[in-house]
Formats: C-alpha cells, structure tokens, sequence
C-alpha cells in the first residue's frame, strides 16, 4: 500500500509539468541568479578599486606628481587645459577623478603647490574613488614633507609618535553580507522546492476532494502520513543537494576573493553541509504538511507555507541578537546556520552541537508527522466536503 | 448485512443523526431517502468510518466501524462524491490505486475486469483531467467496485449522468443484487428508487420517519413522489406540535 501511495504521488507530480517546474525551478535557476547577483556585487567591488586620473596644470610640479602617481600602478592621462575643459572629459569617464596642480605664491614669496580633487561623489563607487585618490594625494603630500625633512639634514623617522592600526575583524562587512546571502539560499533550498509538492497532496486534495475517498479505504493514516513526507523529503533533499552543489560549482567560477572571503567548498565540506542539511529537509516537509493540512483550500495552504518560507531569512537576519541571548546551536535554522558558517569558512565545528541538532530536528520531524496522523482523523477534514 | 444501531451524531446544537436504527439485507438495494440536510451524508460518513458517531454503532457484515474501522472498510465499496479523482492519472491509473489500496492481489487484471464490466474501454487510458460528470462518475463507481465488495454504499449515483448512463447505471445495480451484493443509495430521483429498490428509509431532522418496503410507503397515493412530500409535511408536523407539547409542559 506503501508503495502504491509513493508511485501515486510521484506519478501525479512527474505529469503535472507546472507543479514540476515549480518544484524545481528555484534548484535549478536560483543557483544561476545567485550566480549574476555575486558576480554584479564582484564587479562592483572590482570597479571601485578602478581609479583613472586626469591631471591638469601648467606648473612643472605636474610631473612629479604623474610619476608618483604611475608609480602607484594608476593610469594617468594628463590634459594641458585648464580645469573647466578638463571636467568636461571627467564627465565621460566614470572610472575617472580629476587632480589640478597649481602653485601658489605667499606675500612673503614662498612658493606652495596646491592639488585640487575632483570627483563625481554621486554614487558609492564614485565616494570610493575620491576617497581612494585622495588617500593616495595624502602618502604623496607626507611624502613630500619626508623628503624635505631631509634636505634639511632631519630624520622623519626620529619622531616619537607612530601610528600602527589592527585588524580585529574576521571578515570584511562585504565577505559577511555575501555568505548569509549564501547561508539564507541554501537554508531557504528545502522551504521553496518542497512547498508546491507538499500543498498540493495535502490542501489540494481536500480541496479537490480525493482526500475523503482516500481516507475512506481501510489503509492506516500514518501510513498515509508517511507517503506523502517520504516523498516530499525525498524532493526537499534531492533539490537541496542539487542547489548546493550548482551553486558552489558556480560561485566557484567568480573570484569571490574580490570580497575578501574565502569560500571553502571542497567536497568534504559539501558532503558535510548535505548530512547536516538532511534532517532540516525532514524537519521542515513536516512542519509544512502540518500548515498545509490546517488549509480548506489551495490557495490557503499556499499563504501559510509562504509565510512559513520567511523563516530563514529571519532567523539569519536576528541570529546574531538571537545568540547574544541564549545559546541557540541545538535549535533548527540558528544552528545550521552557524554551523554551514564554519563549515564554509574552515573553521571547527563542534561534532556534539551537529548530533544534538540532528537528533532535535528528527524528534521534531516525528511529532510533526504524529500531529499531521491526529489532523487526519479530524471529522472538519471531510465535513468540508 | 448492514446495521445502523441508534446512531447519534450532533454538530454544534444540530442533531445531523438521532437514534438512527435499520438494516440493509444481502442481494436487496435499499433507498436512502430524505431532503437536503436531513442527515444522509452524515449517516453514510459514518458507515464510511470518515466521522465516529456520539453514541451508537454500525455493522458491516457484523463487523463494528467504530471498532475495527479498517475491517468494515475493506468489506465496503465507497461512492461517496462523482470527484476525488486524480486528474492527471488515467482512468485505468486511479482505479489500479484504489484496488491496491483495497489491497487487491492482482490490481492489473481487477482494474481491466472492471473497466470491461463498465464499458469504459475507451476512456480507461486517457487523463481524468477534462472527463465529464458521466465519465467521472463512472471512474468513481469502477473505483468502487473494483474490489468485488459485498456491500455498496452510493451516494446519489446519477448524479450529472445523461439518460443512457443512468439507464447502464441501473442495469449493473440490479445485476449486482442479483449476485448477492448489499447496496444502500441515497437519491432524490423518485423514479430511480421505485424501479430498483426493496426497501426505504426516510430520513427527515435526523430521524428514521419511515422503513419499509415501496407498498407500504406509497399507500394511497399514486406516485412516490407525492407520498414521499406527503409523508414529510406530515413528520414535520407532528415534530411540530411535538415540540411545541413539550415547551409548554
């Protein structure tokens, strides 16, 4: 009867091509999206560290500067014109700032230089570059000063302040922001692929009225119960291997050292994010059985599960307030979460905390799957009808 | 044979069945009949083992539904609605998932007996999805019967069938009976009852208000149909004053 149930289901989803697309649409294109979303935030990254300079000025300071600056590996274009027309050729130039060097002279007639920069800070990027240059005009400006320093027969270096600065970060606030977005992706994997399959046999039926016949024949409800999860599991884990797997073997393509993060995703990492992700996939085609059992029709089963679906993205949203609070390693979502963290950045795992959250999702599984057998003994399941 | 033994069921303050008692034999079909809301369905739900009664208990060939569900189950054949169908199985596909549900041995060749017994041959390969009522309705009935159950349980079989169907539909009931199959249908087309049934029971307000043989229930009217109205209005009535005797005491 097992059997006949399972090849009922299956048959039922394989000819139902919108359902099919529907349930393995997000393993098969969420993969390529996450693909141009990184690679857009790559480029992005990449393009802020691009810096062309235009150089204008009639002293002949100006090629001190183009040295330096050529010395710092920039590309330099310089303009004999003055400012205004300069600006005009900065405009077509996204990628571009605009450095003018002038002299000045005191009442005393002292001779200083002045550098002007220029920059488009309408966007991120274009705030970066001026930055970026004006950071760099400010090593050659301390520069300068050294060297005059020196002429003058005094060492900079005798100087009894020193500035040192650390690193106490991890990770770069960008190389964080890409692994959640990776972490929210992979958790959301069995939400979306198992949710079509699991409303349809569960709300749908009811709502189509094969559920009353069904439960009509003298075959046990777990058994029903169970049918219908082996299978929905079944898809959740088969579509959360594929997603992961397509994923990595994309994102392995870009050069995601770009965000300052190392992405470990060797197979043995794979192979333990999968086992750790399996009893999450049992886990959830549970919890959306029993949300979609509680629906009278389709479109009901659906809004839950959708709104059940949000559950990964909150979770990885609060988890760093949640984990300030209580310690959250054995709870479903918080703790795969840190767990594929430090999987995927090569860092220890506490094989007692992957256990524990193993056995709490199954003991979690089988209540679920307890109180689905309880709805379908539920007289308001076939008065309906 | 099948047993209603003073089955009650209440929903919120509405008694859906009140003392519910009668018996269907072997090879004889009986009618189920009463308005809309009298408590058909519910009783048949019952003897489906979808809803436990409050109190009470039907048999199945003596076997308790309340207390060995899965037994009666197995000794039933369920028309419940012409839907519930699998769209995207064929005909043959849904019947094959019914017989081995029932846990038929051999499902291929039950479901091909069946179809054959039903003239479905041209319609058994293709998709449920796009069947018309009549076409359902008899994937429904193949469904049912493709266990060869003893006891038949049909609720409003001709409903959305065309006048050919109905007259098939007929036909098979009354080739049934004459196999030895027990069959209890509740209706509201007076006609089909009069040509196929031994016996009525009228169900009005949860009640058993008549149990009998066609004769005795048509009396001296003419029709069924103008007993069965006349029987009605009468029940109510005396329901009525019933009620109102009891208030004032």
């Amino acid at each position: 009867m097992l059997a006949a149930l399972i090849t009922k289901e299956l048959r039922e989803l394989w000819r139902d091509k919108r359902s099919l697309l529907a349930t393995f649409a997000y393993a098969l294109f969420g993969p390529l999206v996450l693909f141009i979303v990184i690679k857009g935030v790559i480029s992005l990254v990449v393009e802020d560290t691009e810096l062309n300079v235009i150089l204008v000025g009639e002293t002949e300071q100006v090629q001190y500067v183009q040295q330096y600056l050529q010395y710092r590996q920039l590309d330099v274009e310089y303009f004999d014109s003055n400012v205004e027309q300069a600006l005009a050729t900065l405009e077509s130039d996204n990628a571009a700032v605009l450095i003018s060097v002038d002299t000045l002279t005191t009442a005393s007639g002292t001779e200083h230089y002045q550098l002007s920069l220029y920059a488009d800070t309408s966007t991120t990027s274009g705030n970066k570059r001026m930055q970026k240059a004006a950071s760099i005009l400010n090593a050659f400006v301390n520069n300068e000063k050294q060297t005059n320093l020196l002429q003058f027969g005094l060492d900079p270096k005798q100087s009894k302040w020193q500035l040192q600065t650390f690193t106490i970060s991890e990770q770069s606030a960008s190389a964080r922001r890409f692994l959640d977005s990776l972490l929210i992706f992979l958790l959301l994997s069995p939400f979306i692929i198992t949710l079509n399959y699991i409303n349809d046999a569960t709300a749908g039926e009811r709502e189509r009225g094969s559920l009353m016949p069904l439960l009509s024949q003298p075959v046990p409800r777990s058994q029903i119960v169970i049918g219908k999860w082996l299978v929905g599991s079944a898809l959740g884990i088969v579509g959360m291997i594929v997603t992961m797997y397509l994923s990595f073997s994309m994102l392995g393509r870009l050069p995601v050292y770009e965000l300052d993060l190392v992405l470990h995703d060797g197979l043995p990492q794979l192979v333990n994010a999968t086992l750790i992700m399996i009893p999450l996939a049992l886990l959830v085609c549970s919890v959306q059985m029993l949300l979609a059992l509680t629906a009278k029709t389709y479109k009901e089963g659906q809004s839950y599960l959708t709104m059940f679906s949000f559950m990964p993205m909150l979770i990885v949203f609060l988890s760093d307030s949640i984990n300030q609070h209580i310690d959250s390693a054995w709870l479903p979502l918080l703790g795969h979460q840190q767990i594929l963290q430090n999987i995927f950045s090569n860092q220890s795992v506490n094989s007692f905390d992957v256990a524990g959250l193993g056995v709490i999702c199954l003991l979690l599984t089988f209540a679920c799957l307890m109180l689905v057998r309880h709805q379908l003994f539920q007289e308001s399941l076939v008065q309906s009808q | 044979m099948i047993e209603f033994k003073k089955v009650c069921k209440s929903f919120a303050d509405k008694h859906a069945n009140n003392n519910i008692e009668f018996r269907c034999l072997p090879g004889t079909i009986t009618g189920l009949l009463g308005v809309n809301g009298a408590g058909k369905s519910t009783a048949l739900k019952i003897l489906s083992g979808l809803i436990k009664p409050d109190a009470g208990d039907v048999h199945v060939n003596g076997i308790s539904v309340g207390e060995q569900p899965r037994k009666a189950q197995a000794q039933l054949g369920l028309l419940l609605t012409s839907q519930g169908l699998y769209p995207h199985l064929s005909a043959r596909e849904n019947i094959e998932f019914y017989a081995a549900m029932q846990g038929v041995k051999n499902v291929a060749r039950a479901t091909s007996e069946v179809i054959e017994t039903l003239q479905m041959q041209e319609i058994a390969e293709r998709k449920v999805a796009g069947f018309s009522t009549g076409e359902s309705m008899k994937v429904s009935l193949a469904r049912a019967l493709v266990h060869k159950p003893k006891y038949l349980v049909l609720d409003e079989p001709s409903r959305g069938l065309d006048v050919l169907a109905i007259a098939a539909l007929r036909e098979l009931l009354l080739d049934l009976k004459q196999q030895g199959c027990c069959i209890l249908f509740s209706s509201h087309v007076m006609q089909e009852i009069d040509i196929l049934c031994d016996q009525l029971v009228v169900i009005d307000d949860g009640q058993v208000c008549f149990q009998g043989n066609l004769d005795s229930f048509k009396q001296e009217h003419t029709t069924l149909e103008k007993s069965f109205i006349h029987r009605i209005s009468n029940y109510k009535q005396q329901i009525t004053k019933d009620r109102v005797k009891g208030a004032s005491c």
